[in-house]
């Protein structure tokens, strides 16, 4: 092989490599639920509002304020599920375990809820 | 061929072997089955070619209490019938549909479906609709269509689908081989009064009565009533000359057993949180395979049976202009469906800027048999003489509860799928009947029965204790099941012609 084409190879090897690397990096963050959902925001309940659907559960939480007792220490228990499984992870471990709560008819997860409360709460 | 009525002379004596009266969906795919049986077949139609208000203040009569489409509203009469106006939903009845059900009094035809499924299958193409295979392929036409499930197959509540005709206008699509045919169409004439022999078992004559002209008499070997759940019960009381009470109703059962599918638009309200959720809410029409389908949802016969529960079917409706902020608006007469002002607001905010969507459910649900859910003859006459009806039909709080209890269901279905969330208003049974609308699908009235106690005419449609007379159409309904109805009714049409002409050879 002459050295003009060793040297491409080298090239070529290495730009794969890093492209592997990286990908890999990427898959590592975004299926690591806590990571992929805290992503910039300063904590796990500060990353609420990043939700696609935030603006919906604040409406929800506003409405659960209305109408119903707020559970003391729901900022707690919401933050716990959050920093052990993403919020991704936490609805899903509701709907898993059949944690299903009524908001004026609204049938929502529980952890779905509660974020709705946090939002509702943080104006 | 056609003939009017209105021009024969006095006195013309008509005869035919079968007349059927009514050329709407029962009476026209009747006629077309049995054009070449060598019978002489006459078809008889109250209307004319087009739509005339002459015609339709014929049907023409008083409601009950329960708001409801007048009779001359519901039902349109010229050739062609309500074919004319219907919108095309397309679904075969399920199995436990025809099963008695011992939390459902009276419930039960004496048919099984298996037994009518061979006249399904060539209902289809009387309808211009593909394959009857196919309602239960949610999985595959949505995966032609791109779409996904909201909730899967096989599931407490599972989707099912509706396929969609053109829809098949009979007056049109029809026309040209009936007017060809050695069928004898008679329009603009009206039946009044069915004659019955010594016997009072024999139709001989029908009286039919048309403007500018006396009454004619045709007599025939057999007579099909198809003129629709209303006037079918209407002709059958009105014909009590002879006999007390009219004909069939010995055991006072004509009439009774009204209902049609209350169609409850809200009740419910759904937010699609999945931002990929436009696909499996955008659930207007669906096209695949080169027809048209709509995906619905149904408790599954097996979850029907187990929880003891009536059936309904929910169609998510797509979000549409109103939910659409360019359009301006979130639409008040839908938002109470939502929640409280504010939650509205903020959900329809969120609906304008973010992935989520709010739809409304629509529903048609299954009702209980009620016999004190009727229709009447009253003292007022039309210009034939014919007394007009009164329909008084009556809904039960136990309807409602099982479709709530339905919806509830379908609520935990979809929140564990992840896709969406449902909202039952806490008010919504509060709102029942008063906030109810209707398929316009007459059913009942002349039920199906092997008890004459119990019902009006045979597992074929003939009217129990006459030997000549028989019913098609809606009327013929026990348990309405959830299904629209046309399709059965075509099926059941076609499955009498093959009675009559076994009838006849006999």
């Amino acid at each position: 092989m002459s050295d003009p084409v060793a040297r491409a190879w080298a090239v070529t090897r290495r730009t794969f490599g890093a492209t592997l690397l990286g990908a890999l990096g990427l898959a590592a963050v975004e299926t690591w639920p806590r990571w992929a959902f805290w992503r910039g925001a300063a904590s796990s309940l500060d990353a609420l509002a990043g939700l696609p659907q935030a603006a919906a559960l604040k409406a929800l939480g506003r409405q659960a304020q209305a109408a119903m007792a707020i559970p003391a220490g729901y900022a707690d228990t919401l933050a716990a599920r959050l920093g052990d499984e993403g919020y991704a992870g936490a609805v899903a471990r509701d709907r898993a375990e059949g944690r299903l709560v009524s908001i004026d008819g609204w049938l929502v997860p529980e952890t779905q809820a509660l974020a709705g409360l946090w939002l509702a709460s943080a104006g | 061929m056609f003939i009017d009525g209105r021009a024969l002379p006095a006195g013309t004596a008509l005869e035919a072997d079968i007349a059927i009266v009514g050329a709407g969906a029962a009476g026209i795919t009747l006629a077309r089955a049995l054009k070449d049986s060598g019978l002489s077949v006459a078809l008889i139609e109250s209307g004319g070619l087009e739509w005339s208000e002459e015609a339709q203040d014929l049907a023409a009569g008083e409601l009950g209490p329960q708001t409801y489409a007048t009779p001359d509203t519901v039902r349109l009469r010229y050739f062609g019938g309500t074919t004319g106006h219907w919108g095309g939903w397309c679904r075969e009845l399920d199995a436990i549909d025809f099963e008695p059900r011992d939390f459902v009094p009276l419930s039960g035809w004496p048919l099984k479906k298996a037994e009518i499924d061979p006249w399904y299958a060539k209902a289809q193409s009387v309808l211009q609709l593909g394959s009857p295979q196919r309602y239960a392929d949610s999985e595959g036409i949505a995966k032609a269509a791109g779409a996904a499930l909201p909730v899967a197959r096989g599931g407490d509540i599972e989707p099912i689908l509706f396929e969609f005709s053109p829809p098949t206008r009979m007056g049109e699509v029809y026309r040209a081989e009936l007017e060809q045919s050695a069928v004898k169409t008679y329009l603009n004439t009206t039946l009044v009064d069915l004659r019955v022999g010594d016997d009072t078992r024999t139709v001989t004559t029908l009286t039919l009565a048309r403007d500018g002209g006396p009454a004619l008499a045709m007599t025939a070997r057999h007579v099909v009533l198809a003129t629709g759940a209303l006037s079918n019960a209407q002709m059958l009381l009105a014909a009590d000359s002879q006999v007390q009470g009219g004909l069939g109703n010995g055991a006072d059962q004509v009439g009774r057993y009204f209902t049609d599918h209350p169609i409850l638009i809200g009740y419910a309200a759904i937010l699609a949180l999945d931002p990929s959720a436009g696909g499996p809410f955008a659930f207007g029409d669906i096209a695949a395979d080169k027809r048209r389908w709509r995906l619905a949802f149904q408790p599954s016969e097996a979850y029907r049976a187990a929880q003891k529960r009536l059936s309904c079917l929910i169609t998510i409706e797509p979000p549409g202009p109103r939910f659409d902020p360019a359009a301006g608006a979130f639409d008040r007469s839908d938002a109470k469906w939502f929640g409280a002002p504010e939650t509205v607001n903020a959900l329809a905010a969120a609906n304008a800027t973010g992935p989520v969507r709010l739809h409304v459910l629509n529903a048609g649900i299954e009702t209980r048999p009620n016999p004190d859910s009727r229709v009447t003859l009253t003292g007022k006459r039309d210009r034939f003489g014919m007394r007009r009806l009164k329909v008084d039909w009556r809904l039960s709080d136990a309807d409602l509860e099982h479709y709530l209890l339905n919806l509830g269901d379908f609520a935990k279905a979809l929140a564990h799928s992840g896709t969406a969330l449902l909202r039952i208003p806490p008010d919504a049974a509060a709102r029942w009947p008063e906030e109810t609308s209707w398929g316009h699908h007459n059913l009942g009235t002349t039920r199906m029965g092997d008890d004459p106690r119990t019902s009006v005419c045979d597992r074929d449609g003939r009217v129990h204790g006459m030997a000549n007379l028989w019913v098609a159409g809606s009327s013929l309904w026990t348990t309405p099941g959830a299904a629209n109805p046309t399709l059965t009714i075509v099926a059941l049409a076609l499955r009498l012609a093959d009675r009559l002409k076994a009838e006849m050879a006999a």
